[in-house]
């Protein structure tokens, strides 16, 4: 059985995930990445996008997360991010709605500089939202 | 009188009702507290990691950094951000806190303009004559954490246009159940954490600076998130304390006015058995 480590995923709402795992794979902003048991101490930035969690079995969870940080210390990976949501909890139905509403807002405020690069985020989480769905279905 | 008795059964009557609506407010003032407490412990166990990790990307951010959200400069704008309740009947929670920003504003040379979090807030912050920029609603759970992060975009949007050169916080600083006090905290410019760093080498991507930049604002939205929880607490247990005492003070109200009506009804059957026994004593003589 391989080594297997400590992995959290905490948002303001509240903890998402403690469990144990053999492997876990995180966007950062220039790519993804993984880490295994016995990763040099690390702190990372995190994009929008999917947070794929291998167990020592080698079942594996997908969590929608927002932007962040993971911090690796010698005894486990922290997930700090805005919002996480795992992959069969995600409401399809409401991410479309707000995939429409993103690009309806994208639409009508493009040329307004501030709100653009807001709505574009609302976009792209919105679009994650619903890609982690969809491949969890698969 | 026994149009009295009529009048005394109805108050009571209305007192019963009055109870159970009490009652009811206070049963689910519990219940909104206790889900509260156990979104605030979850923010707590965000907050201390995001603070942590702040310290050790700073510690390493190299000599001479600093960032937008950490300028001290000349404070003659403050902004307020005073948060209290949507609802009133919680005694004097949503005047306690109030009462505390005006104190504050009252101390400052500079000039204070608030914003204001709960729509009972924003009310009583306008009948206090406080200059109100922006209304939030307080913090909904179904929310699920939107709300505060809009609130956060808006302080960050005002601070980078250079409207205030300091954001305090005004809330209810939740202690127990009994117990809560009104406390203003700055919240930016930031002040920085004060923890122990594991000494140990770390590896940043891409690098320490840049890592700032994401925490940062994290560790500022994890302090609203406590502040505004706390606040809802309180308020929770202002109103749970209030609508205890209201429900108690009914009982008491019900117990003296069935006292009343026995009184009044058993008065009534002593006058009819009087004019009984007056009319035999005149018919026997």
């Amino acid at each position: 059985m391989p080594e297997g480590f400590r992995v959290r995923i905490l948002t303001p709402m509240g903890e998402v995930l403690d469990t144990t795992a053999r492997y876990v794979r995180a966007p950062a902003p220039d790519g993804l990445f993984g880490i295994m048991a016995g990763h040099a101490p690390m702190v990372a930035e995190l994009t929008i996008g999917a947070i794929d969690v291998t167990d020592p079995a080698g079942a594996r969870r997908l969590f929608a997360a927002t932007r962040g940080v993971v911090r690796v210390t010698g005894r486990e990976a922290l997930v700090l991010v805005d919002a996480a949501e795992e992959a069969d909890a995600i409401d399809i139905e409401r991410a479309r709605r707000a995939l429409e509403r993103a690009r309806h807002r994208l639409a009508a405020t493009a040329g307004a500089g501030v709100n653009i690069s807001r709505a574009q985020l609302a976009l792209a989480r919105a679009l994650n939202r619903l890609r982690v769905a969809e491949r969890a279905q698969l | 009188m026994p149009e009295n008795l009529r009048n005394l059964r109805r108050k009571r009557e209305i007192v019963g009702e009055i109870q159970q609506i009490t009652r009811a407010m206070k049963l689910v003032s519990a219940a909104k507290l206790k889900r509260t407490l156990t979104w605030r412990d979850a923010t707590q166990a965000y907050f201390s990691e995001v603070e942590a990790a702040l310290a050790l990307v700073l510690a390493n951010a190299g000599p001479g950094f600093t960032h937008p959200l950490l300028i001290e400069r000349p404070v003659e704008r403050i902004g307020l951000l005073l948060v209290a309740g949507d609802k009133g009947l919680c005694g004097a929670f949503n005047a306690n806190v109030v009462g505390a920003a005006r104190e504050f504003i009252g101390r400052q040379r500079a000039r204070v303009q608030t914003m204001t979090v709960g729509t009972r807030t924003a009310e009583m912050a306008r009948r206090a004559r406080l200059s109100v920029t922006r209304e939030f609603p307080a913090i909904n759970e179904r929310q699920r954490g939107a709300d505060v992060q809009e609130m956060a975009r808006h302080l960050f949007g005002v601070w980078q246009a250079g409207s205030y050169d300091a954001v305090h916080i005004c809330h209810a600083q939740f202690i127990s159940r009994m117990r809560n006090t009104p406390v203003v905290e700055r919240v930016l410019p930031t002040r920085l954490p004060q923890v122990m760093i594991d000494p140990r080498p770390v590896i940043f991507e891409p690098d320490a600076a840049r890592l700032v930049d994401a925490i940062l604002p994290q560790y500022v939205i994890a302090r609203l998130f406590q502040a505004l929880l706390s606040s809802a607490a309180s308020e929770h247990s202002a109103r749970l304390m209030a609508m205890s005492a209201a429900t108690d003070n009914a009982q008491e109200m019900l117990t003296q006015l069935t006292r009343q009506i026995n009184r009044a009804r058993q008065a009534q059957v002593t006058r009819e058995l009087l004019d009984v026994v007056s009319g035999a004593d005149a018919l026997q003589v």
